[in-house]
């Protein structure tokens, strides 16, 4: 019966279908292939399927670093308002990234940009009772499904992050999260702040006045990270105590306790890999990744990998006099990255004349930059070791050693591709910390929801 | 003159004939548009109504056509805002949404055959909103329901199923 449709008006059906949906339909029988192929409906290359960089925020260094393979475009950052004029606008950080799209804060308040296509969008202020919030927001945007995007703001904990102060004191002796979880939402579809409900299955993490999920406020610089795929945003919670699974499909939430046997102190890093929520913690140079099994109806952590790293670290630390083949994009020390004129905005022209040679060749994730790890060249190294990211769609880890260097780990076969330095020259010292990275996958659709 | 409606008859391929003014299914529908304006000359004169055959359509799919069609185009009917998505507000909802929600609200065979009849008569907004509807009907969707679905037999080879489903891969 579809195939009795005309080519013209299958095609204009399958044009109003969400990449992901017209994958599908290529797969169901030769003759919607060719609609979709002939018509370039679906242009997987413009996906974020790809990691092309990554933001780092730093304690006391106001602005994002950018870490990336000279092949991703060297003024894509240049064009963005926040990279562009650094004295107007104070500082700016990135709090969140999705398929993209990062969420970004300056003095002006929140925005979403997307630097591949050069489009961004000034968030209205918050509303009342969240004005004060920018601890757990996350962006949520699947450009396979939408080109619309949301932002959550998930409060980490009671104390520390409910606006309201009566409701605080109301409600210290009941659970946390609440049976019913009030959050705030932007939609770029309504272009309004609302207040969401989601109703809670299973258990709640605790009292609200437990100690347990009060152990953000000691560790006030720790990453809170999020994954959001096949409608479900995964957050970091009660400084990396819990998970909260929110569904946005049934506007349920879910509390997802994370592993035992992690240490008070040791950082956990949360994303997706694949089709799969993974959780990571370095102690000691010990890799652990545990991925969420959600097979029985039961979710419960599966410690997946166990490495020993110290090896590979001090193979890799050889190498910490070289540049590194990605690129360090610095806009506090902005003389020699090649952006020092973007703030003449009418004057552009110039910006080629300094910006980083671009690469023609992408750089590929599978074979660039192996590191020997037979060789003899090792040194004895120290320092703190920080998990960067997981590649969306490999086995991969992004590791960062001691702020000197950041690497792509293959968990399955152990290969090493050096990235590049991760630390500025000028930023060193006891204090010095990464705070949060973020790898980014460039997305080049060209739909993007703006203001108006 | 100008107080009296205009009627033209549509007869649809099962013979069936249904009457419509005029002005409504002119500013609907391209194809019968262009009927009626090659007709005209011949028929200013005479007072006798124009039956204007519609081959592709049957009644059942007709009628249900020229339902739309009067909802949506007839001035006198459509009350309140102009009929048209910009002036709405971003929430507010259109008028009419819930006819079209209910208008597409059919079986399969039924909605291609709109879909069909939309493209032969050229009537866009019919067209966007049956296109919309069968895409919805395939979102979310695994190949398998859609071939269930649509009726469509997978004339793919192993290897070539194999080599698409791989290209693919990333969407499951």
């Amino acid at each position: 019966m579809g195939v009795t449709l005309p080519e013209d008006a299958l095609a204009e059906i399958l044009r109003r279908l969400p990449p992901r949906s017209l994958a599908t339909s290529r797969c169901v029988c030769k003759a919607w292939r060719a609609i979709v192929d002939s018509r370039r409906l679906l242009l997987p290359e413009l996906l974020p399927h790809s990691v092309r960089g990554i933001f780092f925020m730093c304690r006391d260094i106001n602005f994002p670093l950018f870490l990336s393979h000279p092949s991703t475009d060297p003024e894509m950052l240049g064009k963005l308002d926040f990279y562009r004029d650094p004295d107007l606008y104070g500082s700016a950080s990135v709090l969140s990234h999705c398929n993209g799209l990062l969420l970004y804060e300056d003095i002006r308040g929140l925005h979403v940009a997307n630097p591949a296509t050069q489009r961004w969008a000034h968030l209205p202020p918050l509303p009342r009772f969240w004005g004060l919030f920018c601890h757990g927001a996350h962006l949520v945007f699947d450009p396979t499904e939408s080109p619309h995007y949301e932002v959550f703001l998930v409060p980490e904990n009671l104390f520390r992050e409910d606006p309201d102060m009566e409701r605080r004191e109301q409600m210290t002796d009941e659970e946390w999260p609440p049976s019913t979880w009030v959050l705030c939402v932007f939609s770029s579809r309504t272009g309004k702040w609302e207040e969401r409900a989601f109703v809670r299955e299973g258990e709640a993490a605790g009292m609200a006045s437990d100690k347990a999920l009060q152990r953000h406020d000691e560790r006030d610089s720790w990453p809170i990270c999020s994954a959001y795929w096949n409608g479900v945003l995964f957050a970091q919670c009660n400084g990396g105590f819990t998970v909260m699974r929110i569904s946005l499909s049934n506007n349920k939430h879910k509390v997802i306790k994370m592993p035992t046997g992690i240490g008070e102190l040791e950082k956990v890093y949360l994303g997706r890999s694949k089709e799969e929520l993974c959780c990571a913690t370095i102690n000691r140079e010990k890799l652990r990744v545990w991925i969420l099994d959600d097979s029985c109806g039961m979710m419960g952590w599966r410690l997946k990998h166990h490495i020993d790293i110290e090896y590979t670290i001090s193979h890799v630390m050889w190498f910490i006099e070289n540049e590194g083949p990605w690129n360090l994009q610095d806009i506090s020390n902005n003389e020699d990255n090649g952006l020092q004129n973007l703030q003449d905005v009418n004057n552009n022209e110039d910006v080629n004349n300094n910006a980083p040679v671009k690469s023609k060749v992408e750089w590929d994730s599978d074979n660039d930059n192996i590191i020997d790890l037979e060789s003899d060249d090792e040194v004895s190294f120290m320092g703190c070791n920080t998990v960067l990211g997981f590649h969306p769609y490999k086995d991969v880890i992004f590791l960062n050693f001691a702020l000197e260097r950041a690497v792509a780990y293959h968990l399955n076969t152990s290969v090493v591709q050096d990235l590049g330095k991760v630390r500025p020259d000028y930023y060193c010292g006891y204090a010095a910390e990464l705070l949060s990275s973020f790898l980014y996958t460039p997305c080049l659709m060209a739909e993007f929801p703006e203001e108006g | 003159m100008a107080s009296e409606k205009k009627v033209v008859f549509l007869r649809s391929s099962d013979g069936e004939a249904f009457e419509v003014s005029e002005e409504v299914i002119s500013a609907a529908s391209v194809t019968i548009k262009g009927m009626i304006d090659e007709e005209s000359p011949s028929r200013a004169d005479t007072a006798a109504t124009t039956t204007l055959a519609i081959p592709n359509v049957t009644a059942a799919t007709l009628s249900r056509v020229l339902h739309y069609v009067n909802k949506h185009f007839d001035a006198a009917a459509v009350v309140g805002r102009p009929d048209d998505y910009i002036f709405c507000a971003p929430g507010d909802e259109h008028p009419l949404a819930r006819f079209d929600d209910d208008f597409v609200d059919v079986d399969n065979d039924t909605l291609i055959d709109l879909v069909h009849a939309a493209e032969y008569l050229h009537i866009k907004k019919l067209f966007d909103l049956t296109c919309k509807a069968v895409a919805d009907k395939l979102k979310g969707r695994t190949i398998d329901q859609i071939r269930e679905t649509f009726g469509i037999v997978n004339d793919y080879t192993v290897e070539e199923e194999v080599e698409v489903y791989r290209e693919n891969s990333w969407a499951f």
